[in-house]
């Protein structure tokens, strides 16, 4: 395909015609190896473990024998590890959600309007991040106390209940959808803006047909970021909620760390690898269709 | 009519963004006001000693309320034989990770972007793959992966602060390399194009046209792999061997006691970044004239491109 | 994968099992790095095992505590004595679980002075992460501080080290019915480094009735819920045993039918239980946050000193069953340094410490020589020293097996999620 179109291209060259060419530098594929060996040895290695782990049953403590057992997926399969998905599905989402209504407006402020401090405001963001997780949590604890301002004097009385974790969620993934999101925002070029205003455009119309559609991957890749660690979350909902939200963290933590089963603990994991991935399906195909369309 | 609405909107995008810094910065303001928090008045009159901070965790009484002030837990803190060691193997660990987990991903995401999409789609499920998988249970099998490799390998390093790097990289490698590439994608490759065409090389074309206009996406992703790394419990914990990082030396605390010792020293740490960035700040401004002139020098061109 | 390792699978007298320790140490000290079991039997062990079964006489190498014992007995029954103390201490342990002079203290006594012993620490959060790190193997811990459910777990699949009374001389100081409980039947593998109780505390102001015993605390739960915070300690090996032990059952059942009974019980009272936690309940409840809740006795000894203002909190020591529990220094099999160990273990022996220890940490250490040594508010505080009256009735809560475990965590899962 390269080939036939640069000939009338040469020959075109001299031309005024300026015809768009199907060349684009690309970067040599090996780039990639070095990630693609690291993965393979690092990631896939313990992930056949992880396989092998359930299709394996467990013979005494922490002693396995191998071989190919699926009855671990078949306990997968019953209503209460399903209802537990679900509702952590369904945290995640609604989470995911809040961080990209609360997060996209701040990428998008720092990409349009800040131009000498904009570094500066990203790295504001992150320094919170750089106090401990804990601590953290354990702060909010202390801002969302029953007895505490908040509570009694605003009556946002939430601690304990799944709002509480909400919050929780969301403070702690902020950074995680701001920073892609901005990275993509930030190659906007908002000239285009101001000239559809110009041509009589409607500001949210602008929006949603320039910048929207522009910047799409990088919301997307920025959702998705939340999004899937947040399904294993488990700590988060473990301080904020009392221990009264079980998610699919927590019962995999549990039947590692308690159980010490291994074999269950990892179909459940790839149970929920698998449902996930649907969602990760869907990206790449949306993506690739989106990326496309360069600025 | 239009520049008074675009106020009014960069106003409102203004107000939010304070609000969500606010809403940001709340739990640690509550963090570093009780560093200074004094043990209860009942737990103090059954202590028998001088520095109030020594005071063993179990009998430090209630420091969810305030006691009144005291700056004994700075001391405290920069003391403990457990606490410094710690923050220092996790800034270590975390400025290690973020440095090889950003050149693996940049490298990935250059080659990944203009790759034909069929290509391209097994090394994006695989990476894909590394975000989905619970933190748990990725340290799990991790921990086994390099006890056993060790068996068969025994050049390879024992559990401790390599085998927690390898496997934060893995999460990081991927993530730096979504964030690069989702920036990359959509940048065009007419500069480039212009950059070969007026006899560039490709190294040279990479360094001084590809490379700035990424910085913001790199330091991005140079910034979230260090925070990631920096605040990991779950992967560290099953991976370290002999090795505390700050994370786990908290995590282990919480059970018999976390005194303002810990909050002081999140205090110090937040003092110190955000000293930096307010020099940084100050850098900033005063190089500011120089590069809005170097802007407005090559600020026309770009608008002329298509 | 080498997993099998840890399940010996050697048909042996019970009483050749120090020896069978002994062999798997000198030849992993032969070959200059940690073997499994099998492998370091397998290397010649059997050569060895035939030529010390021939020379050693019948004598039980485990109950030498006395130092006179014959020497041909001793040689191959304290394989320890006589070998140099290391030059480092690994530990691995809770953090602020000891008090930090014992630690300093301990590398400045003569002998450990003189080999410069160094130590280092190590922490985790749970007894899971423990067991989960000491499976997967490549550990170099030498000092680990197991629970007691996890000690009788870890004995099972022989991951510690069987340990050289000979070193130990300080163990006379122990109060001797601590020395062979039921999770270390022997008493070869532990020593014991404080223990307690599972109890219950309430807000005497707002519950108004009588609650003596678990039963009632659990009866108690959903009708005080409305009126404040009530909470439950955390995990399946605290949850389902607990539940067991109000209804009257065997706390390391394996029985189905007392698996349901016990669901179902817990089920019932779920409405009763805001929260579910054991890290954070102690300054919440010294914050007067929580009415009634479960405790360990030091944490309950905390909170009511911490309210003794107000006045308003009521600790309860169950009368019936409930459980006790008991935090033990244990040396892995693997470890590199067990000389040292032991010497370390022999230090937290030493009365002078135990005093220190208990003063650091609150929980009691079975050791009368140092008991009389405390302040008398702490000494005869039922909170710290809980009489026997009560202990003699309560359990040690054991991970009887995989299927058990895995019973109690279901059900607490279940028990979480409605």
């Amino acid at each position: 395909m390269t080939v036939a179109e640069k000939e009338p291209e040469v020959a075109a060259a001299p031309a005024a015609t300026r015809r768009r060419r199907s060349f684009r530098p690309r970067y040599p594929a090996w780039l990639t190896a070095p990630s693609l060996l690291y993965y393979t040895v690092f990631f896939l290695g313990p992930m056949a473990i992880l396989v092998a782990f359930s299709l394996a049953a467990q013979q005494g403590f922490g002693s396995l024998r191998y071989g190919f057992d699926t009855s671990q997926y078949g306990q997968v399969t019953t209503s209460l590890y399903l209802a537990i998905f679900g509702r952590t599905l369904i945290m995640a989402a609604v989470g995911t959600l809040l961080t990209v209504a609360v997060g996209y407006p701040v990428a998008y402020w720092m990409a349009r309007y800040l131009s000498t401090y904009k570094m500066l405001a990203l790295l504001i963001v992150v320094v919170p991040f750089w106090t401990s997780f804990l601590i953290r949590t354990y702060a909010l604890k202390i801002i969302l106390d029953p007895n505490g301002y908040l509570a009694r004097d605003l009556g946002i009385s939430i601690m304990y209940t799944r709002y509480a974790v909400a919050v929780g969620l969301v403070y702690n993934y902020l950074p995680l959808f701001i920073l892609p999101v901005f990275a993509s925002l930030e190659r906007m070029d908002w000239t285009l803006i101001e000239a559809a205003a110009d041509l009589g455009a409607r500001p949210f119309s602008a929006f949603r047909e320039i910048t929207l559609r522009l910047t799409l991957p990088g919301v997307v890749t920025g959702a998705l970021l939340v999004f899937i660690p947040m399904t294993g979350e488990y700590i988060i909902p473990n301080i904020l909620s009392g221990g009264n939200y079980e998610f699919v963290g927590n019962v995999i933590g549990d039947q590692f760390n308690q159980a010490q089963n291994q074999p269950f603990g990892s179909a459940l994991s790839i149970s929920l690898m698998l449902a996930l991935s649907v969602f990760v399906i869907i990206y790449i195909l949306v993506a690739t269709k989106e990326e496309r369309f360069g600025a | 009519m239009r520049r008074r609405r675009r106020l009014t909107a960069k106003h409102a995008f203004t107000a939010w963004a304070v609000l969500v810094y606010a809403f940001l910065f709340l739990p640690i303001v509550v963090m570093a006001v009780f560093a200074f928090n004094k043990p209860s008045a009942a737990a103090l009159a059954g202590f028998h000693g001088t520095n109030a901070c020594a005071i063993p965790p179990a009998q430090i009484g209630n420091i969810a309320v305030w006691n009144g002030f005291t700056g004994c837990w700075f001391s405290a803190g920069l003391h403990d034989p457990t606490f410094i060691p710690a923050i220092i193997v996790s800034l270590q660990i975390a400025a290690e990770a973020s440095a090889i987990a950003t050149v693996l991903g940049l490298c990935a995401a250059l080659a990944l972007a203009r790759m034909r999409p069929r290509l391209r789609a097994p090394f994006d499920s695989l990476v894909y793959l590394t975000l989905v998988v619970p933190e748990i249970v990725i340290a799990v099998a991790s921990l086994i992966f390099f006890v056993q490799a060790r068996k068969v390998f025994p050049a390879f390093p024992g559990l401790g602060n390599v085998t927690i790097l390898i496997g934060q990289v893995v999460f990081n490698a991927s993530l730096t390399m979504l964030i690069i590439r989702a920036r990359f994608v959509g940048m065009g490759d007419t500069l480039e194009e212009a950059a070969y065409d007026l006899g560039s090389g490709p190294l040279a074309t990479f360094r001084q046209v590809t490379l700035p206009r990424l910085a913001p996406a790199i330091v991005a992703a140079a910034l979230l792999s260090f925070t990631f790394s920096f605040d990991d419990y779950v992967l560290p914990a099953f991976t370290n061997g002999t090795t505390n990082t700050w994370p786990i030396v908290l995590y282990s605390a919480v059970r018999f006691g976390l005194t303002p010792a810990v909050n002081a020293l999140a205090t110090i740490m937040l003092g110190v970044t955000l000293a930096a960035v307010i020099v940084t700040a100050v850098v900033l401004r005063r190089s500011r004239r120089r590069v809005t002139e170097g802007q407005r020098s090559t600020a026309q061109p770009a608008l002329l491109l298509p | 994968m080498n997993r099998d390792d840890s399940q010996l699978n050697i048909l042996a007298p019970r009483s050749l099992r120090p020896k069978l320790d002994y062999l798997h140490r000198e030849v992993q000290q032969a070959a200059g790095r940690p073997l499994s079991r099998r492998q370091a039997l397998g290397l010649g062990g059997m050569a060895l095992l035939a030529g010390a079964a021939g020379c050693s006489t019948s004598a039980s190498p485990a109950s030498s505590g006395s130092p006179a014992s014959s020497g041909a007995a001793s040689a191959s029954a304290n394989p320890l004595t006589g070998k140099p103390l290391e030059g480092h201490l690994e530990i691995y342990t809770w953090s602020e679980y000891s008090d930090p002079s014992t630690f300093t203290k301990f590398t400045k006594l003569p002998a450990e002075a003189k080999a410069g012993l160094t130590l280092h620490q190590t922490f985790y959060s749970s007894n899971d992460e423990l067991l989960a790190k000491l499976h997967a193997g490549g550990t170099s811990y030498d000092i680990i501080v197991p629970s007691q459910n996890a000690v009788a777990e870890l004995i099972q699949e022989n991951s510690l080290m069987a340990l050289d009374k000979a070193l130990l001389p300080n163990l006379k100081y122990l109060d001797p019915s601590f020395l062979k409980p039921s999770y270390d039947p022997t008493g070869d593998y532990h020593v014991i480094k404080d223990f307690g109780i599972t109890m219950f505390f309430f807000n005497n102001k707002i519950v108004t009735e009588e609650i003596k015993t678990m039963h009632d605390f659990y009866m108690a739960l959903p009708k005080y819920v409305g009126k404040g915070r009530t909470n439950l300690l955390d995990g399946a090996e605290e949850v389902v045993p607990l539940a067991l032990m109000a209804l009257g059952l065997d706390p390391n059942t394996s029985s189905q039918a007392d698996f349901s009974q016990a669901k179902s019980f817990l089920l019932s009272i779920r409405k009763g239980v805001t929260t579910i936690d054991a890290s954070a309940y102690i300054d919440d409840a010294i914050a007067g946050k929580i009415i009634l809740g479960q405790g360990w006795n030091g944490d309950i000894r905390r909170i009511v000193q911490g309210r003794a203002k107000q006045g308003d909190m009521t600790a309860v020591i169950p009368g019936a069953a409930s459980e006790i529990w008991a935090d033990n220094w244990c040396i892995p099999a693997s470890a590199p340094h067990p000389v040292a160990a032991h010497a370390w273990i022999n230090w937290l022996l030493t009365p002078g410490t135990a005093v220190t220890e208990m003063n650091y940490h609150d929980y009691k250490i079975p050791m009368d020589s140092a008991l009389s040594q405390l302040a008398p508010s702490l000494r005869n505080d039922p909170l710290f020293n809980v009489p026997k009256s009560y202990t003699d009735n309560y359990h040690y809560i054991l991970n009887v097996s995989p299927q058990v475990v895995e019973a109690r965590t279901q059900i607490y899962s279940e028990f979480k999620a409605a």
